[in-house]
């Protein structure tokens, strides 16, 4: 079930169109190409929004994704590490995000720090490729997850605040 | 290919890093807006103004900039509830924020609620005098609604751009109008060659209509044109469309003809002056004959020749002492008023004696007199014939009656009041017995009531008829005789009106005669009646001496018979002239009864001698009523002559000679025995006897002693015949009689013509 805002958010992410794998070379290339679009329009989405929640960057031929998330909470800023890597089998398979600082402090997370999606996120990728992409799977993926854990978590004093740890 | 393709995503790599690290916008929540912005307020660090859905701010400065902005955009001109409307801005702070930019801009200038600036009204000042070249005129009051600006603004806004961008002339009357040069004069063309060309009086509105000259600007060249003169003729009447241009060649031909006309005539007639044009011809007549004296009639004017000829003629009227009539005199436009007002003026000035009749003639007093002379023959045979006919009394006797109707009804009516209130005081005193008192005053009411009425009646016939007056000369006689004069007759109406001014004069002398001939006749009435009165009283002295020659028996039954008959006329005499008199109504045979009912209407001073004088006769000696008789002449104003001696002698004469005569001339035996034997008993006694037929007997046997045996047998027998004619129920011996009778009746006048023989001459002095 995907909330409202979600929804919004989502459709204003243009979808990709070219179904091509890091393998298929030059078509990967295309695919790397509508991939980065559709982050860019989401990341001005949310920063026009005042909903920036993420850095993200790859490397040279794209199939490795690694950056910072954060959520804030009672005006506190929680910061995490992401990084994720892009499936042969893409864009078919959806990427599995992950986020190690956080590996063993949820029930709702898979070993490595790879977060455990809702039941309805892959069926819903499944149906949408491949005009889904990376820009979908963050948003549909972990801002949700985000969303729900990070509150519990603090709750439970699982995590803390840095600059107050630091402290 | 690929590296392109390569590059490219490199590219998108950086771009998609910039776009991630590009300042996030700080968004704050619009409540939080609204909260930090009223701090900023409430802390006085910031200035704003709210814009109508409180969404926006916006700071005065930029509001005036924004103003002006729009106000640019808008041409020059725009309204403050436009501006809020395009603004956003609540119309107070526009306002505000305007009022504040005209104040700093001189530029910009707020009008009815507008913004104007410079621009603008430059550039209406060019529309106005592109419309003014068009138009040739431009209205403020056409521009205002055009422009939907006020007339005042404009008014300055044009009177400044006058002459630098507006080319054209301010209305000297209406400051509010424009013109072009070429315009008025234009129009001032116009006007003049209309005024030129009209050549009668014409009303401005007229001319208005004909030329098609705006109204406005018409008045304003007429005025120039005036000043200028150059119109030939004037405007009359007050400045306006109900004015009248007259042409001076128009007056002056009319004058022209006005002073011909009286040149010619001598007199103006108004209605020709007005057919001319003329409104007002009295006050025109007056104003363009100022040296000349003219008189204002009811129609026309009339000038001295006129008056002259009517002067003269009346003149001659006076002297000539007969009449004249001016109406053929004059023109016929005179109506006969003004023959008249002429005929009074005339009369005034040259005092002359006249008199107007018919309005137009003047008769001469001399010649009213003339005339009036020749009816007072006329009238006074009226009188002469209404006297002798008695009417004239009779109408004095009603008049009297009529009036002392009325003292009779005003006494009554005084009665009538005295019982009133006596009734009323009865009321008042009555006390216990009030109720009777209002019973019996309600009943006099009812009585009154029943009478009122017909006394009314009589009050109303009484005073109508007193206002009757008794007309000798009726206005018909006069107009009759008059008529017979040809010279009258010719004037409509003359005769009636010198009828109608005749008849009172001579109705009054009519009465008058009348009244002078009754008085006379009054009089001669009175001294008839004196002497016949007296004359009477006489006899009836005479007669009682007579009677007392004979024997006692006789002497009581014939004084009886005396005053039966001449007394009795005598009362009856006294009582007719005290009615007459005394203007009562009375039969002309008088009874006992009769008097006695006269004696109650006579006043009381009259009353008294004659009822002593009534009874007398009645009952009485002759002694007494001779002297009663003198108490009753007396109160009708008659002298009772002292008995003469003298005179008694010539009465007993003039007696026996007055039945001598008789007696020959009837054929009557009994009644010529009756008249022998008075004769006879004259003779013998120098003394008169007053008797009746059935005396005679007595008489004759008291003559025995005076007269010759043969001529008393010759009596007796004749008497005894007569008493058998008279009491014989046999007719033959009746004829045998009557035939005996006149058989005898030559002797019977023999003895008594010759009476001196036939007397005894014991006494021969006689």
């Amino acid at each position: 079930m995907v909330d409202e805002s979600t929804r919004k958010t989502l459709s204003s992410i243009p979808l990709l169109q070219t179904k091509a794998g890091p393998r298929d070379k030059d078509l990967w290339v295309q695919r790397l190409k509508e991939e980065y679009q559709a982050l860019i329009k989401y990341v001005q989405n949310n920063k026009s929004s005042d909903n920036d929640w993420f850095r993200l960057e790859s490397n040279k031929e794209g199939t490795k994704w690694f950056g910072k998330c954060w959520y804030i909470h009672n005006l506190l800023k929680y910061e995490f590490e992401i990084e994720f890597d892009i499936p042969v089998t893409y864009p078919t398979t959806a990427p599995e995000l992950a986020l190690p600082e956080l590996d063993g402090k949820t029930a709702k997370m898979y070993r490595g720090g790879k977060i455990c999606l809702t039941d309805h996120f892959k069926p819903l990728w499944a149906r949408n490729v491949p005009k889904f992409g990376i820009a979908h799977a963050m948003a549909l993926g972990l801002g949700p997850w985000l969303a729900v854990e990070i509150p519990d978590l603090i709750e439970k004093g699982v995590i803390a605040h840095k600059e107050k740890s630091a402290e | 290919m690929t590296t392109v393709d390569w590059e490219e995503v490199k590219r998108l790599a950086a771009d998609f890093q910039k776009a991630q690290l590009s300042s996030t916008l700080q968004k704050l929540s619009e409540r939080n807006c609204v909260e930090i912005i009223t701090k900023l307020l409430e802390a006085k660090l910031l200035d704003v103004i709210f814009t109508n859905d409180g969404k926006e701010y916006v700071t005065p400065h930029h509001l005036g900039k924004e103003i002006k902005d729009e106000l640019f955009v808008h041409g020059g001109r725009i309204s403050l509830v436009e501006l809020a409307k395009i603004l956003n801005v609540d119309l107070s702070q526009i306002s505000k924020v305007a009022a504040d930019i005209e104040r700093h801009d001189k530029g910009v200038r707020l009008v009815l609620g507008q913004l104007i600036d410079k621009n603008y009204i430059i550039k209406i000042a060019g529309e106005i005098n592109d419309k003014l070249n068009q138009l040739g005129y431009v209205n403020i009051s056409e521009l205002t609604l055009q422009y939907d600006l006020p007339a005042d603004f404009l008014q300055s806004t044009i009177e400044k751009e006058l002459g630098k961008t507006v080319f054209g002339r301010q209305d000297m009357q209406d400051p509010r109008i424009f013109y072009t040069e070429g315009y008025v004069a234009r129009n001032k063309a116009k006007v003049r060659g209309a005024l030129s060309a009209i050549t009668k009086p014409t009303p401005l509105s007229a001319i208005l209509g004909q030329c098609a000259v705006p109204e406005r600007i018409f008045f304003s060249i007429l005025d120039y044109l005036q000043e200028v003169k150059q119109i030939p003729g004037v405007v009359t009447g007050k400045q306006g469309g109900n004015g009248i241009y007259v042409p001076s060649i128009y007056s002056k031909s009319q004058n022209e003809w006005v002073d011909n006309f009286y040149k010619q005539n001598g007199y103006l007639e108004y209605d020709a002056l007005s057919r001319l044009g003329i409104s007002d011809p009295q006050s025109f007549v007056k104003r363009h004959f100022v040296n000349e004296s003219l008189i204002l009639l009811d129609s026309v004017a009339v000038g001295a020749t006129v008056i002259d000829q009517v002067e003269a003629n009346v003149e001659e009227a006076v002297v000539s002492s007969s009449f004249a009539d001016i109406y053929p005199l004059l023109p016929s436009v005179f109506t006969p008023e003004d023959a008249e007002t002429l005929l009074r003026i005339a009369a005034k000035k040259t005092k002359a004696n006249i008199h107007i009749f018919a309005s137009t003639v003047a008769v001469s007093d001399a010649y009213l007199q003339k005339l009036g002379k020749s009816f007072e023959a006329i009238a006074e045979k009226k009188a002469k014939e209404v006297v002798e006919s008695g009417k004239w009394l009779q109408s004095i006797a009603e008049n009297k009656i009529k009036s002392r109707i009325n003292d009779v009804l005003e006494n009554k009516v005084d009665k009538r009041e005295e019982r009133r209130k006596k009734a009323t005081v009865g009321k008042a005193g009555g006390g216990s017995q009030g109720r009777e008192t209002k019973t019996k005053s309600t009943k006099k009411k009812n009585q009154r009531g029943k009478n009122q009425e017909p006394d009314s009646d009589e009050e109303y016939a009484a005073q109508n008829s007193t206002k009757k007056e008794l007309i000798l000369i009726s206005i018909e006689n006069i107009e009759q005789q008059i008529s017979k004069d040809e010279n009258l007759t010719d004037v409509e109406g003359l005769v009636t009106e010198l009828a109608t001014y005749l008849q009172p004069k001579l109705n009054k002398h009519a009465l008058s005669a009348a009244e002078q001939l009754s008085q006379n006749n009054k009089v001669t009435n009175l001294n008839e009646m004196e002497e016949r009165l007296n004359m009477l009283a006489i006899n009836i002295r005479v007669f009682d001496k007579g009677i007392k020659q004979l024997d006692k028996n006789s002497q009581i039954v014939m004084t009886k018979y005396l005053l039966k008959t001449l007394g009795t006329d005598l009362a009856n005499n006294v009582f007719k002239l005290a009615a007459q008199q005394n203007v009562i109504q009375c039969p002309e045979n008088l009874t006992t009864e009769v008097r006695q009912k006269m004696l109650l209407e006579l006043p009381t001073d009259v009353k008294d001698p004659l009822m002593t004088l009534h009874k007398t006769v009645t009952s009485g000696s002759v002694e007494d009523v001779l002297a009663v008789a003198d108490g009753a002449f007396a109160a009708c104003c008659l002298v009772m002559r002292k008995y003469d001696k003298k005179k008694e002698r010539s009465t007993v004469v003039g007696h026996r000679e007055a039945l001598l005569e008789q007696l020959n001339s009837t054929e009557d035996p009994a009644f010529a025995l009756h008249l022998a034997t008075s004769v006879l008993f004259t003779a013998a006694t120098q003394s008169a006897l007053h008797m009746s037929g059935r005396h005679v007997a007595s008489v004759l046997s008291f003559l025995q002693s005076f007269l010759e045996s043969g001529t008393i047998t010759t009596l007796s027998k004749y008497h005894d015949l007569v008493l058998k004619l008279l009491s014989s129920p046999d007719d033959a011996t009746k004829t045998e009689a009557v035939k005996e009778l006149d058989d005898k009746l030559q002797e019977i006048k023999n003895i008594a013509n010759d009476f001196k023989k036939h007397l005894k001459s014991d006494k021969p002095h006689e």
